[in-house]
């Protein structure tokens, strides 16, 4: 049963590096747009991607871009260097890691300009507000138009 | 400008290939799986909208 705030707790207690982005980052900034999906912009060594397997193995994590093929996190990719993004369906619900979030930049970038907030005992990484706005300003799809009209007003709130 | 436009077409065609992906895997939910989820994903935004923003140095933003 999808359980994020698990999935959340179990990337924050295994110091998995991380930046949360999308949908639920725009909670944290204020936004009352609802998502289900768990985004996070991550570091994409091997050490963090085998550690990112490590955390999730009991969760029967699949690549969900082709659900057809079945392929397990745990297994595939055989070469963990030179990733881009990792979208993955668990039991805990939908986790889309993406090694950078155009055009606000790479995962230095966007750890660099992020805020931290503490939640369940720990720190969290949370893109800005400005990248943020920048990202989904980008997108076509019109939930995300209406999230930047809304991160817009948000941020010029007094 | 070839290759950009190769590569915005590819992220384009990866972004309608996750959300089918995504319409597919909750189209056959129960009606108790959608209100769990709906429930689960709520108690996180509570979560999030209740964690107190930490000061520092290079933040953008403070609570």
């Amino acid at each position: 049963m999808q359980d994020l705030r698990k999935l959340l707790k179990l990337l924050l207690e295994n110091e998995i590096d991380f930046v949360l982005i999308g949908g639920f980052a725009a909670v944290v900034h204020g936004s009352t747009l609802v998502t289900q999906d768990l985004d996070i912009c991550s570091s994409m060594s091997i050490q963090n991607i085998e550690k990112l397997r490590e955390v999730l193995k009991d969760f029967n994590p699949v690549h969900r871009m082709n659900r057809k093929a079945n392929l397990s996190f745990l297994d595939h990719p055989k070469s963990l260097e030179g990733l881009n993004n990792i979208y993955l369906d668990t039991d805990l619900g939908i986790l889309d890691i993406l090694s950078a979030t155009q055009p606000a930049g790479d995962f230095k970038t966007i750890k660099h300009n992020s805020i931290q907030i503490n939640i369940y005992g720990h720190t969290c990484n949370v893109i800005s507000i400005d990248d943020l706005i920048k990202v989904k300003s980008s997108m076509k799809r019109p939930k995300d138009l209406q999230a930047v009209e809304e991160l817009i007003k948000i941020k010029n709130l007094p | 400008m070839n290759t950009l436009r190769s590569k915005l077409n590819k992220l384009e065609d990866e972004s309608k290939d996750l959300l089918t992906a995504a319409i597919s895997s909750k189209l056959f939910l129960s009606i108790e799986e959608r209100l769990d989820s709906h429930e689960n994903a709520r108690q996180l935004v509570n979560d999030l909208s209740n964690a107190t923003k930490e000061i520092s140095a290079g933040s953008q933003e403070a609570s």
